[in-house]
């Protein structure tokens, strides 16, 4: 009997245990992209990028160096930004806000018709550009730079270091007149069983 | 007849919450504490309640850069002996006082060590931007 009573408690447990983990973990909602709660992984992330992004933007406007082009806004293109990490990451993630945040300030425009290896961002305003032929903007300023990644490990602590190198050329004088470097670390932590 | 000793039945219960808890704790996402009570110390700061009396704004300065944006910087000290992670964001106002929406307001992540302090700085969007308002909150990660 005693036996009896015990045996359903534990399988009571058990249902209990099973119906907590099916219905715990199944949850989807949107969350802010720009917000605190986005997922935090070891991984480059999509607020690493933001982050890296907003940085480099807010170095250069403090270094006052955008002040030397003689016209402003000055026309910007982008240059090779190298990825050197183990991801498989579009480049355009950095990219992308640099230039939006870079135009925002009104130092800068960005030019969409001349890229690295005569590849344009828009190929159709080029064409059109050419049709008319429409004077090709005098580019002041040419952005490159490499995202390089460090990986490390010891026994339950994994460390990623994420590193932004970026440059600012003025093509005139073909010096770098602006560089700067951001480094994003995060660590992972093994769980008790060394599983998570 | 044989029976299972009691401890060995006990062991089965423990372990099935055991795992039930592991999944439910470690598959979930990442979540930050609840703001639930924001307190304004400033009209242009705004701190999570959980963070008084670990981390205080000691100062804010203005400034502009490049001729016309609005530069910011906060000083953040921590009052305890303990290293404490908050997020942060600065939120940018036009001179009639509404808010710039372009780019949106990303939150970022600082630590702090115990009695340390930090500065925070920000430049503003464009030079429409002539007010701010810095929040502040505590993240909590489960990593």
């Amino acid at each position: 009997m005693k036996f009896q009573k015990l045996f359903s408690l534990s399988g009571l447990a058990f249902l209990s245990s099973v119906l907590l983990f099916t219905s715990g973990c199944r949850s989807t909602q949107y969350v802010d992209a720009d917000g605190p709660r986005t997922i935090v992984t070891r991984d480059l992330n999509i607020q690493d990028w933001a982050q890296a992004a907003d940085e480099m933007v807010q170095s250069m406007v403090e270094s006052g160096v955008l002040e030397r082009a003689p016209e402003q806004p000055a026309v910007m293109a982008v240059s090779q930004i190298v990825n050197d990490t183990s991801e498989s990451v579009n480049i355009e993630r950095l990219t992308g806000r640099l230039r939006a945040s870079l135009n925002r300030t009104g130092k800068i425009v960005t030019t969409t018709t001349i890229g690295l290896g005569d590849v344009p961002d828009d190929p159709l305003a080029q064409r059109e550009a050419e049709l008319r032929s429409a004077e090709r903007p005098e580019v002041f300023w040419t952005l490159s730079g490499i995202i390089m990644e460090d990986r490390v490990r010891t026994r339950r602590t994994a460390q990623s270091t994420y590193i932004f190198i970026l440059r600012l050329t003025e093509v005139d004088s073909q010096l770098a007149l602006w560089e700067d470097e951001r480094r994003i670390t995060k660590q992972e932590s093994r769980g008790f069983l060394g599983i998570f | 007849m044989k029976f299972q000793s009691p401890l060995s039945r006990f062991g089965i219960l423990f372990v099935s919450i055991a795992i039930a808890l592991l999944f439910s704790a470690c598959n979930a996402p990442v979540r930050m504490a609840e703001p639930a009570d924001w307190e304004s110390e400033r009209d242009y700061v705004q701190m999570d309640q959980s963070l008084q009396g670990q981390v205080v704004i000691k100062d804010v300065n203005r400034s502009e850069v490049s001729g016309n944006l609005l530069q910011v910087q906060a000083e953040v000290q921590n009052t305890s002996r303990r290293m404490t992670r908050f997020n942060y964001a600065f939120e940018w106002f036009n001179e009639d006082g509404i808010l710039i929406t372009s780019p949106p307001v990303t939150w970022k992540t600082r630590q702090i060590e115990g009695n340390e302090s930090i500065f925070l700085t920000a430049v503003a969007p464009n030079p429409e931007a002539k007010d701010f308002r810095l929040k502040v909150m505590r993240t909590v990660s489960r990593n």
